[in-house]
């Protein structure tokens, strides 16, 4: 028989009530979801781990702070690490290697996944050039597949926003993922000739 | 549908999100039928697989296991952590409230003697209409003011206020008070020592006495000089220990110096 495993804010009462397990398994369920977000939102594997860490010691100091009502334990970890990965965009800017990401696959070096993961490095790099009120909107909806709903508790505004950005966002991924051809060219007289009736 | 409202469901099209069926049905069909919403919904089904890919090609990832041990041992010292930032607090708290409750008190103290009078002369004039009654009271058991008081039985002496409350006064003893009023007019009652204004609560006397008229000049009063050997007649209020607390003038306008 299976036992029944605590939620997330089962183990993070007890965790407040200093069970270090509950710390511990909590870690382990979703360090991985911070992790991704912080590596998907800046591209660098050191950012992201210093991120996790940072994320996790602010819930041991407020995870009283926490409050149900306003949404999952998931969405309070990636409010707070997305608090953390803009401040640390701010301040690292021009040192993001934005290739990181990917280091392990191009080792890997197989042939048949080489243009697929060329397309994937050039999706990865578009997504980062997004401005970052676009870029985490992609990252939760499209990287994390969060619903518009957990979108925009972690992000702390209205779905109708989460909706409009990821609108904008994926608009202007399309843009930078076409190739610079006379087919772009094609593409906008066929946009402006466009039927609206 | 138009390519305008085609365009506002095309991502949840793409994306494949749960909507509802006539409208995701009437999409996919305007997509067939439109040139520009089928390159449209193209390029958004494109773009959903390799973001899809992407979020594959990271799923697996996570943080390497030296976080982990980091954090544990952190959660170890996790009592240090915690309580440092607390006790700051709490510090802070306290010596704020040490230093506001300094200033109040400063506050109070400067702007004590400008705001009310002296605490024991106030209770006195709180005090004042008990004690009128029980002039009052006094005098209307006087057949005339000529009278001894060294006549009149014990019964008659002043007694508690508390007493002459509950006795009252009847009709007839009123009139004669307040002709005996009329004649007569009193100062405030004026402090004669610090402190002992709370005792009056417990109850206390007034008894009428005769006084040189120089004791008024000790209390700011302004006494005629011509009749300054002469005495005056006052009232002093003693509390239950016996003490005197406050005393007040009695005599005419003449006799007290008041203009009329």
């Amino acid at each position: 028989m299976k036992p029944i495993e605590s939620t997330d804010s089962e183990l993070l009462q007890s965790m407040l009530g200093g069970d270090r397990e509950a710390f511990a398994q909590l870690y382990r369920r979703r360090q991985s979801n911070v992790y991704r977000f912080a590596l998907q939102m800046s591209g660098a594997r050191e950012l992201a781990e210093d991120v996790t860490q940072e994320v996790f010691m602010v819930v041991m100091r407020k995870a009283g702070n926490y409050d149900e009502r306003l949404g999952s334990v998931n969405a309070f970890l990636l409010g707070i690490a997305r608090n953390l990965v803009l401040r640390r965009l701010k301040q690292d800017r021009p040192l993001l290697p934005i290739e990181d990401a990917l280091e392990t696959a191009r080792a890997e070096g197989q042939a048949e996944e080489l243009f697929r993961r060329e397309t994937i490095e050039s999706v990865q790099k578009a997504v980062l050039s997004l401005p970052e009120h676009y870029r985490e909107v992609v990252v939760l909806c499209e990287l994390q597949e969060m619903s518009y709903a957990e979108a925009a508790s972690v992000l702390g505004c209205a779905i109708g926003t989460v909706r409009s950005r990821l609108h904008r966002a994926r608009t202007m991924l399309i843009e930078r993922l076409r190739p610079a051809t006379s087919e772009s060219l094609l593409n906008e007289r066929l946009k402006s000739a466009r039927c609206f009736a | 549908m138009n390519c305008q409202r085609f365009e506002d469901v095309v991502i949840d099209v793409a994306r494949e999100q749960i909507m509802d069926a006539a409208l995701q049905h009437e999409a996919l069909r305007r997509g067939r039928d439109c040139a520009g919403c089928a390159r449209r919904l193209n390029d958004e089904r494109a773009l959903t697989h390799q973001l899809k890919e992407l979020a594959l090609t990271t799923k697996s990832v996570s943080a390497s296991e030296k976080v982990e041990a980091e954090l544990l041992r952190a959660f170890d010292s996790q009592t240090f952590v915690a309580m440092q930032p607390t006790r700051h607090v709490s510090r802070r708290y306290w010596l704020a409230a040490i230093a506001a409750v300094i200033l109040i008190a400063c506050g109070l103290f400067i702007a004590r003697p400008w705001q009310s009078p002296p605490p024991q002369q106030a209770n006195v004039k709180q005090e004042r209409p008990d004690a009128d009654k029980k002039h009052l009271a006094e005098v209307s058991f006087k057949p005339s003011e000529k009278e001894d008081r060294n006549q009149q039985p014990r019964a008659n002496r002043p007694r508690s206020i508390t007493y002459r409350k509950q006795r009252g006064l009847s009709p007839a003893s009123e009139t004669l008070a307040s002709n005996s009023v009329n004649t007569e007019i009193t100062t405030d009652f004026l402090p004669v020592n610090y402190g002992g204004a709370a005792n009056l609560d417990a109850g206390g006397q007034i008894v009428r006495v005769e006084v040189p008229r120089t004791t008024m000049a000790s209390f700011g009063l302004p006494v005629n000089m011509e009749r300054a050997d002469e005495r005056i007649k006052a009232d002093v209020l003693l509390g239950v220990d016996g003490l005197a607390h406050a005393i007040r003038f009695v005599g005419n306008k003449k006799s007290l110096n008041i203009p009329k």
